[in-house]
């Protein structure tokens, strides 16, 4: 069986990002409705320079594992375009869940809180990802696809195009698409929710490409015009230093988890983010619960949890 | 020229191309806080049940302390045209690591790999010792 030879699609995309980032900064001066900071973008755009040679550096470790594990797969799938589009909705519906667990293991948040970490919400913070993905291990989760019998390289074609995907939703010079849309695709709209901080928007709208997982799945949340979204990380950083960003996650988590019992250490290595051993610190649950007792009437809302 | 040296030059060029285009339209300078009202509301935000009694906006508006009702003190810094909040003092243990005097005002290097130094421009020496005494406190 001859593999096609597949085009990197992240590397293609990159003549496309220069250009529409140019586009969405002519937006933002002439509308307002953008806004960019010099050093933000700077930081977001070395931070996607980085991810790309850090996936460059690991991409042979996580091939060789991926096409070991291929060669002991239960199904074969072929290459036909019709398995490519079975391939990109499992991967789609893989990206979901990983991307949940990103949000609620602290472990991998430490990875993903990178790209969280921008105040602001524009084409820039698309391309501002993590350099440690390998090290969390977030590549681990393909591998049930790859041991159902998808070949890794229509995988890495599949999450190619589901990364470029994600990178034009990043932008707040769009407001709304058709209802149809919105009601199966991952918009705008959806993902400045996914970035909000505001309490009734945390923990929500985990999609890649189709929204209907987390309509499926329960952690769909409309924006709601009337509360704009505040971007960024419950803790916001107070630094642009690249290093910093990429790192502060890993360094807290060392902190946290020095001298203390293996079940506490446990917790902060796999509690969700925010978990302390002594209740001095707030989940994302803990934030929705304070916001509900001080907003009773917003009980039963989506994003808010049903009692306080 | 390989795809490599190509796609490398493309990414610095694009890279430079979009930094220099925010600066261009004025997006590179830091926006100071307003006031001390600013300060007391961006700080709501991150801390909704805290009640700020007084405190000070720095001689150059980049950060603003802040007294608590519970005795602690609060931060609101800037990045950029952003911006960030800590509690400085309290529960939880030390979070600054001292504090730093000189003529410019105060430099307070924090526990928290996150924003490692906050800066607070302040001209009046006794401003500057009344808050680094609380702050050491």
């Amino acid at each position: 069986m001859e593999i096609p030879d597949y085009p990197n699609i992240s590397e293609w995309a990159v003549p496309f990002y220069i250009v529409t980032m140019l586009v969405e900064l002519g937006i933002g001066w002439f509308t307002g409705r953008v806004r960019y900071e010099t050093r933000d973008t700077l930081a977001s755009l070395v931070m996607g320079g980085g991810s790309l040679l850090a996936g460059a550096l690991t991409a042979g470790a996580i091939g060789t594992v991926s096409l070991w594990l291929y060669e002991h797969r239960l199904f074969t799938f072929g290459f036909e375009p019709w398995w490519i589009v079975l391939a990109f909705v499992l991967d789609d519906l893989r990206y979901y869940w990983v991307h949940r667990f990103g949000h609620e293991i602290r472990w991998l948040w430490a990875a993903h809180i990178v790209h969280h970490s921008s105040q602001h919400y524009n084409l820039s913070t698309a391309l501002r990802q993590t350099w440690t993905s390998f090290f969390a291990l977030w590549w681990v989760v393909r591998l049930p696809l790859v041991f159902l019998g998808l070949h890794p390289a229509v995988l890495a074609f599949c999450g190619g195009i589901n990364l470029v995907y994600q990178y034009w939703i990043h932008t707040e010079a769009i407001r709304r698409f058709p209802p149809w849309f919105e009601a199966i695709m991952n918009t705008p709209s959806h993902h400045r929710v996914h970035h909000a901080t505001n309490p009734r928007y945390l923990d929500a709208n985990y999609a890649g490409t189709f929204i209907v997982w987390d309509r499926l799945f329960g952690t769909f949340v409309p924006e709601d015009d009337a509360e704009p979204c505040r971007y960024g990380i419950v803790k916001s950083l107070g630094t642009f230093n690249p290093l910093r960003i990429a790192l502060h996650e890993w360094v807290g988590i060392a902190r946290d988890a020095t001298g203390l019992s293996l079940r506490q250490r446990l917790g902060y290595l796999i509690g969700p983010p925010g978990w302390s051993h002594d209740g001095s610190r707030k989940t994302s649950a803990d934030l929705k619960r304070e916001h509900l007792r001080r907003h009773p009437e917003e009980a039963g809302k989506p994003g808010r949890p049903e009692v306080a | 020229m390989d795809k490599t040296t190509f796609l490398l030059a493309f990414v610095i060029g694009g890279v430079g191309l979009v930094t220099l285009a925010t600066v261009l339209l004025g997006w590179g300078r830091r926006v100071p806080l307003s006031g001390l009202q600013e300060a007391q509301d961006r700080l709501a935000i991150d801390l909704p049940d805290a009640t700020v009694t007084g405190g000070i906006v720095a001689d150059d508006g980049l950060a603003a302390l802040l007294d608590l009702d519970d005795g602690r003190v609060a931060a609101v810094a800037c990045l950029g045209d952003r911006r960030w909040t800590r509690i400085l003092t309290g529960a939880g243990g030390p979070r600054i690591r001292g504090v730093q005097v000189s003529d410019e005002g105060l430099r307070i290097p924090l526990r928290d790999p996150g924003a490692p130094i906050l800066r607070v421009a302040l001209a009046d020496a006794d401003t500057r010792a009344h808050w680094a005494a609380r702050l050491e406190a």
